[in-house]
């Protein structure tokens, strides 16, 4: 039987109060429009946007993962602890890898160990901030040589034309990210498994390889947003992770990526992230303060949150 | 049973010219109805009909978009199900709305906890478990009140939510098919339940997809087509052949289709199978083309051996031997690979995903079949979906709708597809037919035949023993983890049946 659908507005709400904030903020602040300003911001909003994918992923196995903030600060001093090594580029993937298995490591905790993700994480969130501070001091690494900072600072710094690098690498993995989840049996399967683990495991579904995968998917986005902000930074940082967990997690949920599992994906990654960025970047144009700006932020993400659970409600 | 129906007053409840739209779909169109107190009135309509739109708009659950609700012959609007509870109404919803890793007694006393104490109130848990214990009891049921309810089969789940309706002091019982996993015995409990709260002058709404119930416990009938009201009647002036004729637009030729059919050779034989704590000792065959019944009372272990044939509970004991080689399903995976379908008893828990579309929910067990070169087909996806949904005649507007949207029984529906997406060459069907009005009831059926005579064996499982004899080719009987009986389908009666059961 065929009825019309009507269509939802509600998907169209968020997109357009992008839109007006991006008015808004130019009319306070023509200097906010402009193409350095906005290069700038988009750079932020690559890295965010991985690292907010990462998370969706999680989010979408009905998971969480809050160990990406921390695996952030580690691969970005395992990128250059083995670019000392290895030099730039073997160095780089050392670092990357070295985040992944962070990851693989959560999803084998939560799948075979049965660990609930927001334990197994939070657990991995200590024990990697805590050998990164034993192995750094929580001191900066520097010192590269010239030539591997120059091959380093090309992935966070260079351009191609007018666009920022990690811009480029961030539109190619998210065709990527959302190919997969549409696409192919995994991502799939990460939207059943989401919405009902037990039917999953009824219809036969292979949840723990799904699951293990999801985390090591999760943190192996947060390593790359590591790795291009490692880049522009060409240092080591022992806190560059800090403030991104909220982020990432804030952002997926934003853009409309469910906390209860099932629903969400990497077009709500790209909404969460961009509103956040513009956001972020519009009230430094228009002269607020940190601190009113964090406060702004965290209010924008909870109203978000309340917003997803009263849908889910009705 | 004497009927006393005072139609001389005015209703408790009259609804006026109800109206319910849904994206895509008008659920009620200008639905007039009126309850009266110490009725028992039967709601009755096909899959989609409107009947569980009617009760939420009752519950407070949805608004109407049209038309008007008086209570006691004043408007009322009720806001929420907070309000409806004060109001004296209690709601045994068709999809159980009971808290898992709570206990009996806290899902019984959800929300309205009885409390001790003067400064500091406490929660009297002493009072709720023996209150519980108390209702349960009248009910005859089973159940230790400090069991946790995901522990629990989903019979038990039907009669805690029933029993939570009844534990309210309450003017209005609505039961949006309260039966659908009842035993015999439990039914008739409930009946007798019923018809003592009637005596009480409670006015009682009644819905089910079982229509001989109509005639016993109801007083009058009102059938919903397609969200529209066709008409009421009380019960003696009506024939059942006219209810259904009211509720399809047609008539039902025959219940149970059933032909003779060849039957081929054993596909899968079961050999002394056994599950630690569930059954012992199970040994059949199942041959091509043949339908086999197995009957029993709910909680005989039908639905565990189910499960064990399907690798999703280990067994410690016998082994199955599936076309001519012994094997062994480790998990659901390897018996979905070897050409094994299973439709489980508890849909919603283990088949159904609520948030996700028609289209995903039937092909989420053989995903690899819409694998083509670059990933997942979307479109052969969407045709295979429209196909099952066109076949088994079911009420959606799309196939990208929403599974948890659709009406209960055409979740149903949705469920079945599911378990026939994956080509099975045995297929198992744990309760085919609950919650499926009388005509989708012949289309299965007619599926089911259909099956068989492409050579698939089918076990099904059912509580309905009309149901197992019309349809089966054999029937085997379970009783507390043992199969007790065989029969031909020329040698079963109900009596036969019944003995081997109970
Ligand atoms: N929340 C909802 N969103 C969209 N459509 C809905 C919703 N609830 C019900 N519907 C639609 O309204 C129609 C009536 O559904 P309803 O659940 O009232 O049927 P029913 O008579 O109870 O059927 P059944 O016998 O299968 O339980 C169906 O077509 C259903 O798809
Ligand atoms: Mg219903």
């Amino acid at each position: 039987m065929k009825l019309p659908v009507r269509i939802d507005w509600s998907k169209f709400g968020l997109p357009a109060a992008f839109f007006v904030m991006l008015i808004i903020f130019t009319v306070i602040n023509p200097a906010f429009f402009s193409a350095r300003n906005m290069i700038q911001t988009t750079r932020q909003g690559a890295i965010l946007f991985l690292i907010v994918s990462g998370q969706t992923f999680a989010l979408l196995a009905r998971g969480i993962d809050l160990s990406q903030g921390s695996v952030m600060s580690l691969v970005s001093i395992a990128t250059i602890s083995s670019i000392y090594v290895l030099g730039a580029y073997a160095g780089s993937i050392a670092g990357i890898l070295f985040g992944a298995m962070c990851g693989f490591i959560n999803g084998m905790l939560i799948a075979f160990l049965g660990i609930p993700p927001i334990l197994a994480t939070l657990g991995m969130l200590f024990v990697v901030s805590g050998v990164e501070l034993v192995y750094t001091g929580g001191v900066t690494l520097t010192n590269l040589s010239d030539i591997d900072q120059g091959r380093l600072f090309w992935f966070g710094g260079g351009m191609i034309g007018p666009v920022p690098v990690p811009v480029i690498f961030a539109i190619i993995i998210g065709f990527l990210l959302y190919y997969i989840l549409k696409y192919t049996l995994f991502g799939r399967q990460i939207y059943l498994i989401g919405t009902n683990a037990d039917a999953s495991s009824l219809a036969g579904l292979p949840i723990k390889r799904v699951i293990v995968l999801v985390y090591t998917v999760s943190a192996l986005l947060a390593s790359l947003g590591a790795f291009f902000l490692t880049a522009r930074l060409s240092m080591g940082f022992p806190q560059l992770g800090e403030a991104w967990l909220v982020l990432a997690i804030g952002g997926a949920v934003l853009g409309g990526t469910s906390v209860f599992g099932g629903k969400g994906g990497v077009w709500e990654a790209l909404l969460g992230c961009l509103v956040i960025v513009f956001l972020d970047n519009g009230l430094i144009v228009s002269g607020v303060s940190t601190f009113a700006r964090e406060a702004i932020i965290g209010v924008v993400i909870i109203v978000a949150c309340l917003g997803s659970v009263i849908k889910r409600r009705v | 049973m004497e009927r006393r129906v005072k139609l001389s007053q005015s209703p408790i409840l009259s609804f006026k010219g109800i109206t319910k739209r849904f994206p895509g779909v008008v659920a009620l169109r200008g639905v007039d109805f009126d309850l009266y107190e110490g009725e028992v009135h039967v709601l009755v309509g096909a899959n989609g009909a409107g009947k569980s739109t009617l009760v939420k708009i009752l519950a407070g659950v949805y608004q109407p978009d049209e038309g008007e609700i008086f209570f006691n012959d004043k408007r009322a609007i009720i806001r929420n199900a907070e309000q409806a509870r004060r109001m004296g109404i209690s709601i045994v919803y068709q999809n159980f709305n009971l808290i898992n890793k709570m206990d009996v007694g806290q899902n019984i006393f959800l929300n309205r906890e009885p409390t001790v104490g003067k400064i500091v109130r406490r929660v009297d848990w002493s009072r709720i478990y023996r209150e519980t214990s108390a209702i349960l009891k009248r009910l005859h049921v089973h159940i230790d009140p400090k069991s946790l309810v995901g522990d629990l089969p989903v019979a038990d789940h039907q009669m805690i939510e029933i029993a939570k309706a009844l534990a309210m002091q309450s003017r209005i019982l609505v039961l949006d098919e309260p039966t659908s996993s009842l035993s015999e015995q439990e039914i008739e409990d409930l009946f007798h339940r019923i018809s003592s709260l009637r005596e009480e002058g409670v006015a009682v709404l009644y819905i089910s997809h079982r229509l001989e119930e109509i005639k016993r416990i109801g007083d009058r009938v009102t059938v919903l087509r397609d969200g529209e009201y066709v008409g009421s009647e009380s019960i003696e002036k009506i024939s059942l052949e006219k209810v259904i004729k009211m509720m399809l637009g047609r008539e039902v030729e025959k219940i149970y289709p059933w032909k003779p059919r060849p039957v081929g050779e054993v596909v899968l034989s079961v050999e002394g199978l056994g599950s630690r704590g569930a059954f012992e000792n199970v040994s059949f065959s199942l041959r091509k083309g043949e339908i086999l019944g197995i009957s029993g009372l709910v909680g005989a272990r039908r639905t565990e051996l189910a499960l064990a044939i399907f690798g999703a509970l280990p067994t410690h004991s016998g082994r199955l031997i599936y076309k001519g080689k012994a094997a062994r399903f480790n998990n659901p995976g390897d018996a979905i690979a070897a050409g094994i379908g299973l439709l489980p008893e508890d849909k919603a828990r283990y088949g159904m995903f609520p948030i996700l579309s028609v289209a995903h929910n039937i092909t989420s067990a053989g995903l690899s079949l819409l694998v083509r070169r670059f990933g997942l087909n979307p479109r052969l996806e969407r045709n295979i979906t429209e196909e099952y949904v066109r076949k088994l005649n079911v009420r959606t507007p799309s196939v990208k709708t929403e599974i948890q949207s659709l009406s209960g029984g055409n979740q149903q529906k949705i469920m079945l597809a599911k378990s026939l997406f994956t080509n099975s060459e045995v297929l198992i069907f744990d309760e085919p037919t609950k919650g499926i009005d009388v005509g989708a009831k012949e289309e299965i059926y007619n599926l089911m035949l259909e099956l068989a005579g492409e050579g698939r064996g089918i076990i099904m499982i059912s509580s309905e023993i009309p149901e197992v004899l019309g349809m089966s080719d054999r029937i085997l009987v379970m009783k507390e983890g043992r199969i007790t009986a065989e029969f031909d389908r020329e040698n079963a009666t109900q009596e036969k049946i019944l003995e081997a059961a109970l």
